[in-house]
């Protein structure tokens, strides 16, 4: 247990050290937010309508920017591989880091998702699903993202983000409509508990295939 | 009765066996499945009768609705092949996961470029996203993830160990996607197309449609051995049994 | 169907379904007949 507590405050200190981590999907976020009113239109009404879409899609492309932050660096220090031979529960360490990255990649992007409702003018009944069906549904984003890293490391290819997109499509549709519920006054919490349905039920599955998917890089 | 079983799941594992056999179903397979599809299709086109509402156009059907089953089935077959790898390094698993993979990816676009051409006159628009030609789609790209993935490893037993991990995941995650465009579309737009509305087909019409869907089937019973020889035949290129074989024909 | 008339929504899908098929089986044959030849080659020489 100790051991689990020593790489939780390692990997915390590792991020947050590193300043890029965090920083480079916040800007992403921001930027692209802030392009929309200029390339879409500026008629409040559009936006309002686009408003749960753009945030959820800018959210899932700005995890694409950090998801290869969780393995990578460990791997290309060879500290993954320590890890392998230690014989430790490989899945809690991936799960911790998993948890760290999604602490520091996609927790800022929640807070200032907030901003949309100045920059997109969603309305402030969007609010509060925005913040909740975000909350529930990036960390299943974050599961994916680990194991198309975990399957493309070393590797500059595509094939993580094509792997990882398809995959979150639910999470998307029901992160968004939970949204589009609530502005039109329909309960949302049918959505959320969904979301939270999708997140118990993949998380053994895809730490299983994550940390199988680590495996295969050291024969 | 099981030990038979048993004892054809061991050949099947046999790369040299498998060559052997393969050689010999493949040119009955070809022949029976071409012939098939060439008789429905002529079948279909030309004798069966016109439609009451869609006229000529729905003779699409003939090749939407085979290609369409056929890519799911292929899929559900390439899951249990990644588990049988997984559990039992069953290497012929591998090679079946790879080879049908292309296949599949191939017949999921017959289906949504027929589905396309098929929806433009009858109900006059290409694409419309509705829960069935979205997981079509997202079957589309997981055959395309799985196809993409096979370059990305040195090593043939990573690879195969990988693609197996995403079948594995895509198989597990298409009834989600599934489910969630479902509930997304009811929102949108209620009542949208239903393509398999015709529940009432009649026997002049769904004749061919057995007959061709069957064709189909055979066609990538035919088609993937032939690739899996292929696959082989890459990967055993230096074995000694490889090239006795070769230079026996 | 009418022998004369034609209908350029499903040609087009037969055209387009029999270039793919005949694609899936070229390409493996092509494949088969290059991995054996290689290794008959390899045995004259």
């Amino acid at each position: 247990m100790i051991y689990f507590v020593k790489i939780l405050k390692k990997e915390f200190l590792i991020y947050s050290r590193k300043s890029s981590s965090f920083i480079s999907p916040v800007v992403f976020f921001l930027i692209s937010i802030s392009l929309y009113p200029i390339g879409i239109s500026n008629d409040p009404d559009i936006l309002k309508n686009l408003a749960p879409g753009l945030i959820w899609i800018t959210v899932l492309l700005s995890t694409l920017i950090s998801f290869q932050n969780i393995f990578a660096e460990d791997y290309e220090d060879g500290s993954i591989e320590l890890l392998l031979a230690s014989g430790q529960n490989l899945s809690l360490i991936v799960l911790i880091k998993i948890f760290v990255n999604w602490i520091f990649s996609c927790l800022p992007i929640i807070v200032l998702s907030m901003f949309s409702i100045f920059l997109l003018y969603l309305p402030i009944e969007g609010l509060k699903p925005l913040i909740i069906s975000l909350l529930i549904g990036t960390p299943t984003i974050c599961l994916f993202g680990a194991l198309a890293g975990a399957l493309s490391l070393g590797k500059n290819s595509i094939t993580g983000p094509a792997l990882m997109l398809p995959l979150s499509l639910p999470v998307l549709i029901l992160g968004t409509q939970a949204i589009n519920y609530s502005l039109n006054g329909i309960n949302f919490s049918s959505n959320i508990l969904l979301l939270t349905a999708i997140l118990i039920f993949l998380l053994p599955i895809i730490l299983f295939a994550s940390v199988g998917a680590l495996k295969l890089h050291f024969n | 009765m099981f030990q038979t079983l048993k004892n054809f799941y061991h050949k099947l594992g046999s790369f040299p066996w498998f060559y052997k056999i393969s050689g010999k179903v493949i040119p009955f397979a070809g022949v029976l499945s071409i012939s098939l599809i060439v008789i429905s299709s002529i079948w279909g086109l030309f004798f069966s009768p016109t439609d009451a509402v869609q006229g000529d156009v729905y003779r699409i059907i003939y090749f939407h609705v085979p290609a369409v089953s056929v890519s799911q089935v292929i899929y559900y077959s390439m899951s249990i092949a990644a588990a049988v790898f997984l559990i039992w390094r069953m290497k012929m698993a591998g090679v079946y996961i790879k080879s049908l993979a292309p296949i599949g990816a191939a017949f999921t676009f017959i289906g949504l470029m027929s589905g396309a051409i098929w929806g433009q006159p009858t109900w006059g628009t290409w694409w419309v996203w509705d829960a069935r030609l979205t997981s079509t789609l997202v079957l589309f790209l997981f055959y395309l993830a799985i196809i993409g993935m096979q370059s990305t490893f040195a090593s043939r037993k990573s690879a195969d160990t990988a693609v197996s991990i995403i079948t594995l995941v895509g198989v597990v995650n298409l009834p989600i996607v599934k489910k969630s465009v479902d509930w997304w579309n009811t929102l949108h737009q209620p009542a949208s197309i239903s393509i398999t509305g015709e529940s009432s087909i009649s026997s002049e019409m769904l004749l061919p449609l057995l007959l061709s869907i069957l064709g189909i089937y055979l066609f990538v019973f035919f088609t993937g051995l032939l690739s899996m020889r292929a696959e082989i035949s890459t990967r055993e290129q230096n074995k000694d049994w490889f090239k006795k074989v070769s230079n026996y024909n | 169907m009418d022998f004369g008339e034609f209908n350029i929504h499903i040609w087009s899908v037969v055209s387009a379904t029999g270039i793919i098929c005949l694609v899936l089986i070229y390409l493996p044959l092509a494949k088969i007949k290059k991995n054996e030849s290689k290794i008959k080659n390899n045995e004259t020489t």
